[in-house]
Parts: structure tokens; C-alpha cells; sequence
């Protein structure tokens, strides 16, 4: 049975919490930290608010020998750890109730089968319908395995009801291997069934990019080459590699931040409006933006792209070391910790204008935001000494971690004299709605078990991001020596030099 | 100004004309005081409240602090005392600042308390607007449709985007639910409205709504031959009525016949469906509807009963049945409808809900048969 709601005529003008039907949540790689950490917290937010549906099962499936009592004893404590509850909590209790824990090796068929037994038996004694939704939550070396399993376990689909896979990122380790893995999923789920999950989608501020330009008619007619100067997107993050040096190596900043969070914050941000706020009309204009991304050529990637890795420096008062003393690193690594690029959009609406997109660890502060600099106002009429003094107006989007918007302007300063001073204007989510944006994980899931896409990556928009970060993943392993920058700091001076060489900087955040 | 959630009510006693300055006076203060937290004061509303009996107000006081959490802004209270042979209105004023739930900014908020006699109705529109904060949404709360349907309140009618109304569920004669709904609609002719009575709703038609999802939805709503609504009490039932205008409303079901609880109507294929409002004299964890049950004709030789029963819970839980054998039961989440989260609720909303207006039309319609075909509006 699949569900048709739009066509219920009782269900024009509800307004009603988004409620998913009766449904079975399957996470595949349960005892991982991503259960831990993350989903299990986001879907007992959800159980809280009361947007589970009333039957509703967690099924953990994973590999390592464990009761479901076991398991549910993890999830308490990690409860405990990363959602904050207190030692018998009778909601978390009730929450933890519905778990159940499922032992089998993913690469092979006969767990996977059991599991439709399982599933088949509940299904049949509570009377719900055969609503799956399949978690992909392993390293990603087994979606392969586990997605033909699924299909050769009759798992793939049901007659009474509907199934979906959520798979997180990366989907791919570059170009081919993404389309690979498009293949082998796409030869068992159907593309609407497929959910590829990037958790910066699920975040309020970056869903608030599209209402932000469409809902509001001052913003989107200066949208544009005629007003805006430049773009700059950063993602800069604290921490180190925190003991995964072995997966970051494999990983580096432009699979790990540029392909998927940037080039997703980028596309939002660029995109033509579309025809409507439904899955297929935004991811087609997400990837109509990205297919007019202007591509790298070898002969100017030297001067359009920086790359960088932390040497030993410190932070808020405390010793770091450098990338390459971190655990699991090759001590002549060249994987990049930080990356500036300048790309281009050959379209009418962005010819000319820079995007200065950059991402780095062990930077200064934990930031990301996408700022817009607007031209100058085209006459200066105040004075040679008052043209030092006015600053370009700039919009910004501040993504994590105060989630809002701010609007630079120039304005005079009280008294006598002249002079002009930038000014902000700040508009903070949690001052004026009062409440904390919810998790990213919890939007996502409950769009997944709703059957909205819209949030999700689709198989042309992720193959296109790697197409255009192809030619920087390429450039990077041709180097033998990165440029360094202390742990700390901005990034290595090379980056600077990136904007200089445009007669422009890097934002002071 | 309080600290934290708590409201010191009064508050300060202020002359009308020196409200702003002492609202000024209150954030200077707060930001001179030797607090080191900056004070940020966000806004995003007006709230106006109306209220005519002295016991509600420290229920609406007790609100406050919830409402605000999610919707930080002025609020003003307009206390209409029967007994004040005064036209004189009083003003009180506070403000205090509380964490929101989740994290430690602040979120602050302006009560305003006016206080007159029936004679001071006349100067209250004008009280109202000077003290409306300038560019945001303007609420106008009056639980029994207390709007004030009189001239003078005109001007003030234009400034609101939105009246929110919580009608009584249960009322004595057809007659007073059909005087009602005649004061829906006239508000409706002004201002945008919302009732939380239909508000609460939302779980029943969730539940009914639900039976319709799949493919063959339509043709089951096609189908439809009979429907039976029982509700607590032995009054007459603004729900169960809202419910037959909703499904009249959206399915575009003629009235052809009936009166006082018992309707037939034609569908727009020519079919005849009969709803029945019933009063089953048991009131489920205070909840004012009992079961819907809908009959439909019987589909390829198939008879299905689709069943919604208000559990013992706070959950109403659905049944469908083909050929008296079951087919599925679901569950859906009806909690006790509490006033100040309903209120937030409509805070979230400022469109006009359609759906609600063409039930409330149908309802009127329909009790046009048992009355004098005038409403009196009061």
C-alpha cells in the first residue's frame, strides 16, 4: 500500500505535527558511535515530541554478539551521555522498550533473511503495515554488500506498504566509485526509495537559505553580478583529526567537507528559485547550479585552489601537535587539512562573481557561514579620510554555531565629526524564536519516514559534486609537500594570498 | 523587572500616556543594573487577551510564562470588570526575562495589564493601538469570542492578523451553537480567526483522515454511507458539529434534510450520507468526543466499518474492518487539550485556516433548519 495523501481531499488544511505512519526503523551498523551519538538521541527527541508514529520499532541490526538487552543498556548509557536524561528516566524507558537487536554478518544473506522473518512476524501479529526503513550506518566499504543482500533477502520491497534506505555520506571515494555505488544501489532500490543523507541539510539555518531568499522580496532581486562583489563560504572547525587519523587519511578536507557540506551549502545559495518546495524541483535547480559551475583547468588550478595540513601550534591556551605527529598518520602524509578554492558559475546570474569557498581543521574558532560582500556604493561623496573608514556591506548567513543572519552597513558615528563606522545587524534564532533549532538527525529521520526527499542528495547532484572537486582531489595527490599553517590559525599564508591576488580578503570571524 | 519565569503581577501602576517611557525605564535599568548578562530583548508578536471574569486571570497569568518561551513579545491583558461602575482604564505594567528551554539566551517579555469597567469599552481601541509593537503580527486572544462587535472596535479590528477564539464544546440548545457560529463567522468578516476547539480537533481528523490515505482513498470516501458521532454530555456538541461541517465542507456534501443532530446529505455523485451527533453520556479523560464510526457501501461485494474510539489513553485508536473481520488498528495521539500549548499553537499560524471557515459555514447552514434563521450576535 502506498500512501497517496495528497490526493485525500480530508486532509487540505491540516495542520498537524508531520506524523509518520506505523513503520520499522532497521539501523545496520548499529553498535557504531553514529547510533550512539546521534540517532538514538535525535530519535528519542522525536519520541518525546510525539512524532514517532504510535507503532513504531528500532531494529539494530550489527555484527557483534549481543542480547537485546545488551544493546538497550548501551543506548541508556549513551542516552545518559549525549541526551542528557537522568538515571531511570520513565520516557527514555518507554523509548528504549521499542528497541530490539538483531546479530548477523552483513556480507552474508542468511542475517538478512532472518530479518525478514522478524520483521514479517511483527508486522503480522501487531496488524501494521510493511513499513521499512533500512539505516545505513557502516563504513561505507559495506553498502555494496549489505544493499545486495537487502534485494536477494526480498527485502528491497514489500507488497503491503513501502520501503526506503537511508545511506550516509560519503556516498563514493571520488567520480567512479560514486557511480558505482549509484549502480549497485540503483540496481536494487528504485532512486525514490533512496535516501542519501548529508546532516547539514537537516539544519534549520541552512533550510532557512531558501526561505530567507524566496519568502523574502528585498534579498532575491540583489541576488545577482550586479550587486554582489564576492562570495566567501567557510567551514572551520576546531578540532583535530580526534584519534581517526587512519580514516582521515583515506578521507581528507575535500571528500570530507568540500564535496558534500560546502558544495550543498553552495548550491542552495546559488540555485535559480524553484518552480516549487517539493524533492524534485529543488534538487533540479541544485543541480542545474552545479552543472554550470565553471570547471578546473589544470593550467589555472595552481592559482584557484590552496591546500593546507596543521602544524604543531596551540589554542585557548593549550599545546597541539601537528597532523602528521597524530595517531594513524603517515609521517609523510599529503592529505589536505585545509583547502581554499575559487570557483566560478557560468550563468547569467553569477558571471564574473568569485566564489571563495574554504575548510580547514584546527582553525581559531568553529564557524560556518556563508557571507555575501556587496559592491561599494558607486560614488564616495564623504571625503578622502572617510574612504578608509567605509566598509563594503555584508550578509551573512551564520550556519553553526550562533544560527542567524547579520547585515553589515556603514553608518556615521554620533557627534560632531564625520566619521563612519560599520555597524551589525543580528538576527539570532534562538533570541527571537526562543528555542534551540532541533538536531539535524531529527528533521532528517522524520522527513525519511514521512517520504520527503527534498532534504537528500540525489544520485546526478552527488556524481556532479565530485565531478567538480575531481580536478582539486587530482591536483592534491600530484603534490609532495602541502603548505602548513599553525594549529590555531586561519590557515597557511598561501590562502591569503588567494584573495590578495583579487584586491580582496578573507572575512575576520 | 522579575528574574527568571517569575511574574510579579501587577506589577508597576502607570498612567496610560507613560507606558512606553517606563517600559524604557525597566531596560534601562536592567542594562545598568550590575547584571553582567546583556539584556537582548526579542520580539516577534502582540498578544492581546481579553478576559471578563476575575478568576480567569491567574489562569491567563499562569500562561504568561509559556507563552513567551515560544513567542517572546508584548503582551497586553484587557480586563473587563463587570462590577466597575468606572470608565476609567487602569494600567499595570511588567517585564522579566526567562531562559528558553533549551539554552541559556534570554527571552524577554513586556505584560500589559489594562483594567476598565463596561463603560470603559469605548476608550479601549484606543488604549490598544498606541501600544501595539510597530511591524509585527497582532494576536487578539478572547477565549469566548469577547471581540467586541461594536463600532468603536472597527479601527482596532484592522490592526489584528489574528483572533483566536476557544468556543465552548458543549452548549445548551441548537439555537445557542447556531448563535455561535454566526459569531464565528461574523468575526471571520474582520479578522482572520482560529478556534482552538478545532484546534483540539486535529487528532480526530488525523484518525478519520488516516482511514482515506491509500490508493483507493477516493473511491472509499465516494463510498461513504453513513457516519455516526457520539459525544460526552448531553448537551449539543460543538465538535461532533465541527466534524460533520469539516467532512460536508471538504467532501462538498449537500445538506438535504434533517435537524438536530441526526443530517443527511447528498454527495456530489448523488449518493445520500447520514450523520448522526449522538450524546453518549461518557465523558473519556475529560475528552469531548467518544467514537466516530463510518459505514460505507459495500466495495467489490466488501462491507468496511472504519471505526475511531477515544481510548483509554490519550490516544484514539482506529479500526478498520472488512466484512466484520479485521483488517488493521492503528493508533494516533490525542492529548488532553491543554490551553496554553493550544495557544501557542495558534501563535505559530497567522493564515487563514479555510477549512475551519467552511466548517463553521456548513454547521451554520445546517442548524439554519432548527432555528429562526437569525443569529444574534453578542
Amino acid at each position: 500500500m502506498n500512501t497517496i495523501i495528497n490526493d485525500n481531499p480530508l486532509r487540505q488544511g491540516m495542520r498537524l505535527k508531520r506524523l509518520p505512519q506505523p513503520c520499522t526503523l532497521i539501523i545496520l551498523g548499529a553498535t557504531g558511535d553514529l547510533t550512539k551519538r546521534k540517532l538514538i538521541p535525535a530519535l528519542f527527541s522525536l519520541f518525546k515530541q510525539e512524532l514517532l508514529p504510535q507503532q513504531f520499532r528500532i531494529i539494530a541490526f550489527a555484527r557483534r554478539p549481543k542480547t537485546t538487552a545488551d544493546f538497550v543498556a548501551d543506548m541508556r548509557q549513551g542516552l545518559q551521555e549525549f541526551a542528557g536524561i537522568a538515571v531511570n528516566d520513565r520516557q527514555a524507558e518507554q523509548f528504549l522498550a521499542l528497541l530490539h537487536y538483531h546479530q548477523g554478518d552483513f556480507t552474508e544473506i542468511e542475517p538478512h533473511r532472518q530479518l525478514a522473518g522478524v520483521l514479517q512476524r511483527y508486522e503480522a501479529e501487531n496488524g501494521v503495515p510493511a513499513n521499512r526503513l533500512f539505516y545505513l550506518a557502516t563504513p561505507p566499504s559495506q553498502y555494496e554488500a549489505i544493499v545486495q543482500n537487502l534485494g536477494a533477502a526480498g527485502l528491497a520491497n514489500s507488497n503491503n506498504g513501502w520501503t526506503r534506505i537511508i545511506i550516509e555520506k560519503p556516498f563514493g571515494h571520488d567520480l567512479a566509485s560514486a557511480m558505482q555505488l549509484s549502480g549497485v544501489v540503483g540496481g536494487v532500490f528504485r532512486e525514490e526509495q533512496i535516501y542519501r543523507i548529508d546532516h547539514y541539510l537537516g539544519k534549520e539555518t541552512v533550510q532557512n537559505i531558501l526561505v530567507f531568499r524566496f519568502a523574502n522580496g528585498i534579498f532575491e532581486p540583489v541576488w545577482n553580478r550586479r550587486y554582489i562583489d564576492h562570495v566567501q563560504i567557510t567551514v572551520a572547525e576546531t578540532l583535530g583529526v580526534e584519534g581517526r587519523g587512519r580514516f582521515y587519511e583515506e578521507t581528507g578536507i575535500i571528500r570530507d567537507i568540500m564535496q558534500n557540506h560546502i558544495l550543498q551549502l553552495f548550491s542552495l545559495f546559488a540555485m535559480e528559485p524553484p518552480a516549487a518546495f517539493d524533492a524534485t524541483a529543488v534538487r533540479d535547480e541544485k543541480v542545474k547550479v552545479l552543472k554550470a559551475v565553471k570547471p578546473l583547468s589544470p593550467e589555472d588550478i595552481d592559482r584557484k585552489i590552496v591546500y593546507g595540513q596543521y602544524a604543531a601550534g596551540s589554542l585557548l591556551g593549550k599545546d597541539l601537535s601537528g597532523y602528521l605527529q597524530e595517531e594513524g598518520v603517515a609521517p609523510d602524509s599529503i592529505t589536505a587539512t585545509y583547502i581554499a578554492m575559487k570557483l566560478y558559475i557560468d550563468n547569467w546570474r553569477w558571471a564574473g562573481v568569485p566564489f571563495y569557498l574554504r575548510a580547514g581543521k584546527r582553525l581559531p574558532k568553529r564557524v560556518t557561514e556563508i557571507a555575501i560582500q556587496f559592491r561599494e556604493a558607486p560614488l564616495q561623496i564623504f571625503g578622502v579620510a572617510a574612504r578608509d573608514e567605509i566598509a563594503a556591506n555584508v550578509l551573512t548567513l551564520k550556519i553553526q554555531p550562533d544560527e542567524g543572519i547579520s547585515l553589515k552597513f556603514d553608518s556615521k558615528v554620533p557627534g560632531p565629526g564625520g566619521n563612519i563606522r560599520p555597524v551589525t545587524m543580528d538576527f539570532r534564532y534562538g533570541t527571537s524564536f526562543g528555542e534551540t533549532p532541533p538536531d539535524a538527525y531529527e528533521r532528517l529521520l522524520l522527513d525519511a519516514m514521512i517520504g520527503d526527499s527534498t532534504l537528500f542528495t540525489r544520485a546526478d547532484e552527488n556524481e556532479r559534486a565530485w565531478e567538480i572537486i575531481t580536478p582539486a582531489l587530482e591536483h592534491g595527490q600530484k603534490l609532495s609537500v602541502l603548505p602548513q599553517y599553525s594549529a590555531g590559525s586561519w590557515g597557511p599564508a598561501e590562502a591569503e594570498e588567494l584573495l590578495k591576488r583579487d584586491r580582496r580578503a578573507w572575512r575576520r570571524l | 523587572m522579575t528574574g527568571r519565569a517569575e511574574l510579579q503581577f501587577p506589577g508597576i501602576s502607570v498612567e496610560l500616556s507613560r507606558i512606553e517611557q517606563e517600559f524604557r525605564e525597566i531596560w534601562k535599568q536592567t542594562t545598568d543594573s550590575s547584571n553582567p548578562d546583556a539584556v537582548l530583548k526579542a520580539s516577534t508578536l502582540n498578544l492581546v487577551i481579553t478576559c471578563n471574569t476575575p478568576d480567569r486571570l491567574p489562569v491567563i497569568f499562569q500562561h504568561v510564562p509559556e507563552l513567551t518561551l515560544h513567542h517572546p513579545g508584548r503582551i497586553i491583558i484587557v480586563y473587563i470588570d463587570r462590577n466597575n461602575p468606572s470608565a476609567q482604564i487602569t494600567a499595570t505594567i511588567t517585564a522579566f526575562c526567562q531562559p528558553p528551554r533549551y539554552d541559556g539566551k534570554q527571552i524577554c517579555c513586556e505584560l500589559v495589564s489594562l483594567e476598565t469597567g463596561p463603560a470603559g469599552k469605548r476608550y479601549l481601541p484606543g488604549a490598544l493601538l498606541p501600544l501595539l509593537l510597530p511591524d509585527l503580527p497582532v494576536f487578539l486572544w478572547t477565549p469566548n469570542n469577547l471581540v467586541l462587535h461594536s463600532p468603536a472596535f472597527s479601527n482596532f479590528h484592522k490592526n489584528i492578523e489574528r483572533v483566536i477564539l476557544h468556543s465552548p464544546a458543549s452548549l445548551p440548545t441548537v439555537k445557542a451553537l447556531y448563535e455561535m457560529a454566526g459569531a464565528i463567522l461574523k468575526t471571520a468578516e474582520m479578522s482572520k480567526v482560529s478556534d482552538m476547539t478545532w484546534a483540539a480537533l486535529t487528532g480526530w481528523r488525523e484518525a478519520i483522515a488516516g482511514f482515506f490515505d491509500g490508493q483507493n482513498g477516493p473511491e472509499l470516501l465516494r463510498n461513504t454511507s453513513s457516519i455516526d458521532i457520539r459525544y460526552s454530555g448531553a448537551g449539543v456538541s460543538l465538535p461532533a458539529h465541527l466534524l460533520t461541517g469539516w467532512l460536508a465542507f471538504l467532501l462538498k456534501w449537500r445538506h438535504l434534510s434533517g435537524r438536530e443532530g441526526e443530517y443527511t446529505f447528498i454527495t456530489p455523485q448523488g449518493r445520500p450520507v447520514v450523520v448522526c451527533c449522538k450524546p453518549d453520556g461518557k465523558a473519556i479523560h475529560g475528552k469531548e468526543l467518544v467514537a466516530v464510526t463510518i459505514n460505507l457501501e459495500p466495495v467489490n461485494g466488501d462491507s468496511l466499518v472504519f471505526t475511531a474510539e477515544q481510548g483509554a489513553e490519550n490516544e484514539i485508536t482506529t479500526i478498520a474492518k472488512k466484512d466484520d473481520q479485521l483488517i488493521f488498528v492503528n493508533k494516533i495521539r490525542n492529548p488532553a487539550p491543554d490551553e496554553a500549548h493550544l495557544l501557542c499553537a495558534e501563535l505559530d499560524n497567522l493564515y487563514e485556516d479555510k477549512v475551519y471557515l467552511g466548517a463553521v459555514q456548513q454547521v451554520y447552514k445546517l442548524l439554519t433548519a432548527g432555528t429562526d434563521g437569525k443569529a444574534e450576535i453578542y
